[in-house]
């Protein structure tokens, strides 16, 4: 399988703080990939890179690269094209405070896509590939913020698949949803990999068990293992690694 | 490293209570091979009451087991372990019912006439208590390397079942009056055979949980002569 991000000799610093230490790790395209660690080992601001939103950060210096497609992000790629070609979906759903509709259809009108057909066909697809559809499509006009806690992020899938990215970035995304709306989420990923790669954050060591297909365990921000998702949690290979699913230090 | 003190003192348990089970087991098959040379139906008997209590052992670390995945999640080592727990009890109460059945055949071979016996059962005895003793004993310890002669010792009790299997049915031919005491003793042939194939599994299972990989030994006996098996190609 191919890979869709590479990085090569990442460091990060937060000010003084180095979070990041030389991580080489390749993402594979559509693979779910899942980040473990305890809190402040750097699994969130790694994934951070890959779409540069610590660019956001004050005092944030990279170095070493990340690519995406082959591409330099931090070089020779536009923030915006990035941002549509790898999108984000965060730990507490935040739809816009406006209609469904206009939420799937605000990042492809932010692209150029004005005509109402394509909205359209476009807030219908997203739905649908979110598997929201049927919950939605009779209450398209209605307030977004009117919705579950379960809804809302799926919607935010939704919203962010709406622009058709490379890469869906989820960073603990089912942390706050009850069980019935995580498996909901969790089959969600299962079908969107077929089409998207995802990278997600998880402290849910049977989540990522359950749906990735390689998981990377970070620890004071180095990357300590990766693999199979099934040799991590069925015989991992580094003591930490084995420590922490097990939950006996972190 | 303090973290999950009652979980490990759960799964240290565990531990001790499947030695301890398999310290009854190999006291059952102390008593059949006492029991087997002078046809004791006494002992025979004792074996078979005692299996009661090896049962209900199995039913109890397996309760435990299954509470530790429900509750637990178990990941790595820790699943290793509990898997492997679930299916080695099964095999030690296996052994343990094997034990029984050749008490049974004991037992019915004390109230018929004495028969010359294959000298090969002996060190099939012996063989297959060695087994099951070094496989409980590298469960327990983690030693792996108690346990590093099991396929050997396998072949060994193998060859010694085929040896009795021959001597037997000449035997049947040469005296078919004593035709019922010799298929007795064929069946015990097998019981103690298998009680050898379940401690290769036992072996295997501790295998799984120090080093990860699972590789059960499944016989290639049949192979050895296809000739006798064309007709299921």
């Amino acid at each position: 399988m191919a890979n869709i991000i590479e990085a090569h000799n990442l460091n990060l610093w937060y000010g003084d703080h180095q979070a990041l230490k030389n991580i080489n790790l390749d993402i594979q395209e559509h693979k779910i990939t899942a980040l473990i660690g305890p809190s402040g080992c750097g699994k969130s601001t790694f994934m951070k890179t890959l779409n540069r939103m610590n660019d956001l950060v004050d005092g944030c210096r990279i170095e070493g690269d990340v690519r995406l497609n082959g591409v330099d992000i931090y070089k020779d790629m536009d923030v915006n094209i990035l941002r549509k070609k790898v999108g984000m979906v965060f730990q507490k759903a935040n739809p816009f405070p406006m209609s469904i509709y206009d939420n799937i259809a605000y990042g492809p009108r932010l692209h150029g896509i004005h005509g109402k057909a394509a909205l359209d066909e476009i807030v219908e697809r997203s739905l649908k590939q979110a598997a929201i559809w049927d919950e939605t499509k009779d209450r398209l006009k209605k307030n977004a913020l009117g919705m579950s806690g379960g809804q809302q992020q799926r919607l935010c899938i939704a919203r962010a698949i709406a622009v058709e990215p490379d890469v869906l970035l989820m960073d603990e995304s089912t942390s706050a949803l009850d069980p019935i709306s995580t498996g909901k989420i969790e089959e969600l990923c299962l079908e969107l990999k077929k089409k998207y790669t995802i990278v997600m954050v998880t402290h849910n060591m049977q989540q990522a068990n359950r749906i990735s297909d390689i998981t990377a365990f970070f620890l004071l921000g180095e990357l300590i293992e990766t693999g199979a998702t099934q040799d991590i949690f069925l015989n991992p290979q580094n003591k930490k690694t084995e420590e922490y699913i097990t939950g006996r230090f972190g | 490293m303090a973290n999950r003190k009652e979980y490990d003192d759960e799964l240290r348990e565990i531990n001790v209570l499947i030695h301890e089970m398999g310290k009854e087991v190999k006291k059952s098959i102390d008593r059949i091979i006492h029991a087997f040379p002078e046809r004791d139906a006494k002992l025979a008997n004792e074996v078979m009451e005692h299996d009661g209590v090896i049962d209900k052992m199995e039913t109890d670390i397996e309760e435990r087991c299954i509470n530790i995945v429900v509750k637990q999640a178990p990941l790595a080592t820790d699943w290793r372990k509990i898997a492997s727990y679930m299916r080695m009890i099964s095999d030690l109460e296996r052994i343990a019912d094997n034990s029984s059945d050749i008490s049974i055949y004991i037992i019915k071979l004390s109230k018929q006439p004495e028969v010359e016996v294959p000298s090969e059962f002996h060190q099939l005895f012996l063989t297959m208590r060695e087994m099951v003793g070094n496989t409980i004993e590298s469960f327990f310890t983690g030693n792996i390397d108690l346990a590093k002669d099991i396929h050997a010792q396998d072949d060994i009790v193998d060859k010694g079942f085929d040896t009795i299997v021959e001597k037997i049915s000449a035997k049947i031919k040469e005296n078919p009056e004593n035709t019922d005491q010799y298929i007795n003793y064929l069946m015990v042939a097998k019981y103690i055979e298998r009680m050898a194939d379940h401690s290769e599994n036992i072996a295997s299972w501790v295998s799984f949980i120090v080093k990860g990989q699972l590789k059960m030994q499944y016989t290639d006996r049949y192979k050895k002569d296809s000739s006798e098996f064309q007709f299921y190609e």
